[in-house]
């Protein structure tokens, strides 16, 4: 072998040499990106973010449609509801009574005692009368 | 990024969803509404409509104000013509006010029962529902006034229609409506004070007589008292002359029974006060 010969050698090695190391550098780069691509896409920063989103959307706008929605049929009623005229209810009066356990009110008590609300019902009644319907308002006045 | 796939699939999900909610509460709207329309007593229904003819006729006398003073501003044949339709809108609506006003007095009348009164109920309605109808003839003529210059006298001559039957038909309806609530309720005071007391004098004993009879004297002293103011007010409302003019611009009528109505005022605890001591 002669030196010329030693020296190509001698290069070829050394060419080799950085050859080796640059494939495996890639190698290795190529393994790494192998790994964050394929074995767990969930470190994938780009997907991170916006997988569980995606997943979420569709669900996050049917609900918050269904929402909107409940809260304005629950408001329409509630505005009906007000106009609709409410009944007084009374607390009925209190009658003092004596220690003695009390009889089971009769037919007939019963019978008086609704008259007497049928009768404070008609008093009632007596709180509107012809000063709640005075004459319109109106003018019948021209001016050409 | 979402792809356009799943863009298209959101808007989708989405539209579905807004279709069903929507084929939901429809049905539900449309009953809830109707059941509110329905429950609405005939009095409530004619109060509201004249409530609505009322706010008719102040939005027709705005839109007359404006044309007229378009009118005068530029006196063209088009600013004429606007003031004329708007003249005859008015005129109409008018009507529509005086006819509803009488429907809701009518129907206020059936509230009370007026065969405990002197009066009567059906004698009423035949002559309001004749004023209904004039009202209503008056309104076919502002439906045909063909200018402007014939809404004045015909205004003027409605007014005189109105402060001449209208208005006096309508109080005397609503001062019998008032006299036949006082007869109602002091029949109706009668009748509670006579059942209490068939029921106290079965349960009176020689103890608690003395409270039962000074019961029995005060309710006789209050249903006397009412007898009493009634009879004046009957006389009084005798004397009203039927055909009595009425101010178109009067803000209230002058009758009142303040003075009866109170003597109502805590009757009911003379029945239940007895109950409890008996």
């Amino acid at each position: 072998m002669t030196n010329e010969d030693v020296n190509l050698m001698e290069g070829d090695i050394i060419t080799e040499e950085n050859l080796d190391e640059g494939n495996k550098n890639t190698e290795a780069k190529q393994a790494r990106l192998d790994t964050n691509s394929t074995e767990d896409p969930k470190m994938n920063p780009n997907t991170l973010k916006k997988k569980p989103l995606h997943a979420k959307l569709p669900k996050l706008i049917t609900i918050f449609i269904i929402f909107v929605l409940l809260i304005t049929s629950f408001t329409i009623l509630a505005v009906i509801s007000s106009k609709i005229p409410q009944e007084k209810i009374e607390d009925p009066d209190i009658f003092v009574t004596s220690p003695k356990p009390t009889a089971i009110i009769s037919e007939e008590l019963r019978q008086v005692y609704n008259r007497i609300d049928e009768y404070e019902n008609k008093l009632r009644g007596l709180e509107t009368s012809l000063k709640d319907y005075p004459p319109p308002k109106v003018d019948f006045a021209l001016k050409f | 990024m979402p792809t356009d796939a799943k863009i298209g699939r959101i808007k989708k999900l989405a539209s579905k969803t807004l279709v069903m909610a929507a084929a939901l509460l429809a049905p539900l709207t449309v009953l809830i509404l109707a059941a509110n329309v329905n429950s609405q007593t005939p009095l409530e229904t004619a109060q509201n409509d004249y409530s609505f003819q009322t706010v008719k006729y102040q939005e027709a006398r705005a839109k007359y104000e404006n044309s007229i003073a378009n009118h005068q501003a530029f006196n063209t044949a088009v600013s004429k013509n606007d003031a004329y339709l708007k003249a005859k809108d008015l005129a109409v609506q008018i009507n529509n006010v005086y006819i509803s006003y009488l429907l809701l007095v009518d129907q206020r009348s059936n509230l009370y029962d007026w065969g405990k009164g002197r009066y009567f109920k059906n004698e009423e309605h035949t002559k309001i529902e004749a004023q209904i109808k004039m009202l209503e003839e008056l309104r076919l003529e502002a439906q045909a006034l063909d200018t402007l210059e014939a809404a004045k006298p015909y205004l003027e001559k409605l007014k005189k229609h109105v402060e001449g039957k209208t208005l006096p038909s309508a109080y005397m309806l609503l001062v019998k409506t008032d006299m036949s609530q006082l007869f109602e309720t002091k029949y109706d005071f009668e009748q509670t004070s006579s059942q209490l007391e068939s029921y106290l004098e079965k349960r009176v004993t020689n103890e608690n007589r003395p409270i039962y009879t000074n019961w029995q004297s005060l309710a006789a002293g209050a249903l006397e008292k009412i007898d009493v103011a009634i009879k004046t007010k009957e006389e009084e409302v005798s004397k009203i002359n039927p055909n009595k003019q009425i101010k178109a611009n009067q803000n209230s009528y002058d009758f009142n029974t303040d003075s009866q109505r109170k003597l109502f005022t805590g009757t009911q605890d003379i029945f239940r006060e007895i109950i409890g001591s008996i």
